[in-house]
């Protein structure tokens, strides 16, 4: 499998703040890769890497292109939503559709008119007199019409309401994902994005703690119910965390083998949050 | 560099920038009023006096005679002063917001990260910015110029028919109109290109400064000649800001005295300041380049 981005020895420090110390990792084709972390641990700063937005340390290969050289040549592939991007209010919708159209070769204009056809948005409004919401959508049918083969979402839904976040995830995955193309998000409603990951990434003061497929999430980490008489066994095991519910110890195990999982309670796949709140203490301690 | 590209980033400049059309549009419309207002007055204040009427037509006869050089040059100088030196200096306003503001907003409204995010390189970017203050700024208040003019000529023409005059020997042909036209479009564009480094310093300034861009813009330079009057108790930087402002009156003189805005161009700071432009330029494009804070 090939893969569309590959980071060595990757560090971004702003004075004496090392916002990115020295990662590794890759994201091939196909691949929806969630980027996890809570606020300054670094993750805007490996997009803005990618980007090309920012200059850093090490090596950063994007579709064989150095981002901080090519930013412009790589946009032809990749393109990006900012948590705090905002399309100007001075622009007309039917002017960002010439404009897209006009710089970007890869624009397919009916495509975003067809995506506009099912909202509200008037070709002739101005983005100032849109909804937060509508804005969102218009980006969104600007940048699905575009024909790239990376697509870099930072907060795509921060401020949206319930109904058009769902909407933005399906649109997402039925006209944009395939097994060529990636998605790279960064979210902090993790639940919203939880089933349509396809790799995870936790990334912590600048350094990567957690980076796997979903997959090998399912079968490495276990969350257990376990009844209290077995509760001294299961922390023998060394649980990364544990909680109770209902007066039932609920331990989360990194690497436990699923026979001894099973032998000492209900067995389930722990969700996201679960999971990042562990990692995250344990990456503390 | 692609053009379908580039056009589009000029296009871009023309949408976000009104004032390039309208600030022209809005003077031309005052000066045409007033000239209207003038028209009136004088009609009734000199041309119908009473018994003493005073009849044009005798005055035509003269001109077309003589051929009349005095009113040729006065044409000349109201088609300047009357219209293109108020658009002149509507211009000199328009380009020096425009520019402050050109690599600023875009930063302030977090715009930049959409216009980043598009194949676009940030040379190409600037480029186009630079393009539409030195060529489609002038172009279009030339283009206003030109037609407040010729419809200010009209307004002439009724004027000396109404009086009993030749309009062709009083005003069509003394108005130089191609000469006019000509220098419109010409002086305007020397003018935005002798405004170059004060338009390069506000880039530089636009893609710099993180508030108060417009203080940032003025006070530097103030500040600048303060510390050296105080400390080298001379004043070369304000001396050399002083002549580059005393050669705009090249301009104005060498159109109605030489027939031709050139006078400006055969100065030597006109082209040193073209010089200093490109290296604030150069300078605004590396800025725009790796800024950190808008994201």
């Amino acid at each position: 499998m090939s893969n569309i981005v590959t980071a060595r020895s990757l560090a971004k420090s702003y004075g004496a703040f090392d916002a990115l110390k020295s990662v590794d990792f890759s994201i091939p084709r196909g691949r929806i890769v969630g980027l996890i972390g809570p606020n300054g641990a670094g993750k805007t700063t490996v997009l803005k890497a990618i980007l090309g937005l920012t200059t850093f340390d090490g090596h950063l290969d994007v579709f064989g292109l150095d981002p901080q050289k090519d930013r412009h040549r790589l946009m032809q592939k990749v393109c990006f939503i900012a948590d705090v991007a905002v399309l100007p209010r001075w622009l007309k919708v039917s002017q960002a559709l010439d404009f897209v159209e006009g710089v970007h070769p890869r624009f397919d204009r009916a495509k975003a008119e067809r995506f506009l056809q099912k909202t509200k948005i008037n070709l002739g409004s101005k983005v100032g007199h849109l909804s937060k919401g509508m804005v969102t959508q218009l980006h969104l049918a600007l940048v699905l019409a575009i024909d790239v083969e990376l697509l870099v979402l930072d907060e795509p839904t921060l401020g949206l309401d319930i109904l058009y976040r769902k909407e933005f995830y399906q649109e997402l995955l039925s006209e944009f994902f395939d097994e060529n193309r990636s998605i790279i998000v960064t979210t902090h409603q993790v639940e919203e994005v939880e089933n349509l990951l396809t790799d995870l990434m936790f990334i912590k003061d600048g350094k990567i703690i957690l980076d796997s497929s979903m997959d090998d999430v399912s079968e490495r980490f276990v969350e257990v119910m376990v009844n209290k008489e077995h509760a001294e066994q299961a922390l023998s095991y060394k649980p990364i965390a544990q909680r109770e519910v209902f007066g039932r110890h609920v331990f989360l195990f990194d690497g436990l083998d699923h026979d001894t999982a099973q032998s000492l309670g209900d067995t389930h796949r722990p969700s996201i949050s679960d999971l990042f709140v562990a990692k995250m203490k344990e990456a503390t301690a | 560099m692609n053009v379908t590209t580039f056009k589009t980033l000029v296009q871009r400049e023309f949408w976000e920038n009104k004032s390039l059309s309208r600030a022209p549009v809005i003077i031309a419309a005052v000066l045409l009023f007033s000239m209207l207002v003038g028209m009136f007055t004088a009609q009734s204040a000199i041309f119908s006096m009473g018994d003493s009427q005073i009849d044009l037509s005798s005055i035509s006869d003269v001109v077309a005679s003589k051929g009349d050089a005095e009113l040729n040059k006065f044409m000349l100088a109201y088609q300047y002063i009357g219209f293109l030196s108020p658009l002149t200096i509507g211009l000199i306003f328009v380009l020096f917001f425009y520019a402050l503001g050109s690599l600023y907003n875009e930063r302030r409204d977090r715009s930049i990260l959409f216009w980043k995010s598009m194949p676009v390189s940030d040379t190409q970017t600037v480029l186009s910015k630079v393009f539409t203050a030195f060529i489609v700024a002038p172009t279009i208040t030339a283009a206003v110029a030109v037609i407040a003019q010729i419809v200010g000529l009209i307004f002439a023409t009724f004027m000396v028919w109404i009086n009993g005059g030749s309009a062709w020997d009083l005003v069509w042909s003394n108005s130089s109109l191609f000469l006019v036209i000509f220098n419109d479009f010409a002086s305007l564009i020397i003018l935005a290109l002798w405004m170059a480094p004060i338009l390069g310093w506000l880039w530089l300034v636009s893609a710099f400064a993180n508030r108060a861009a417009f203080l940032i813009a003025v006070f530097v330079p103030l500040g600048v000649m303060l510390v050296e009057a105080l400390i080298l108790r001379s004043a070369h930087f304000a001396n050399v800001i002083g002549e580059h402002f005393g050669q705009l009156e090249y301009l104005g003189e060498s159109m109605v005295e030489k027939g031709h805005p050139f006078g400006l161009t055969g100065q030597t700071g006109f082209w040193i300041g073209l010089v200093i432009a490109i290296a604030f330029i150069a300078g605004a494009i590396y800025i725009r380049r790796f800024r950190d804070d808008s994201y």
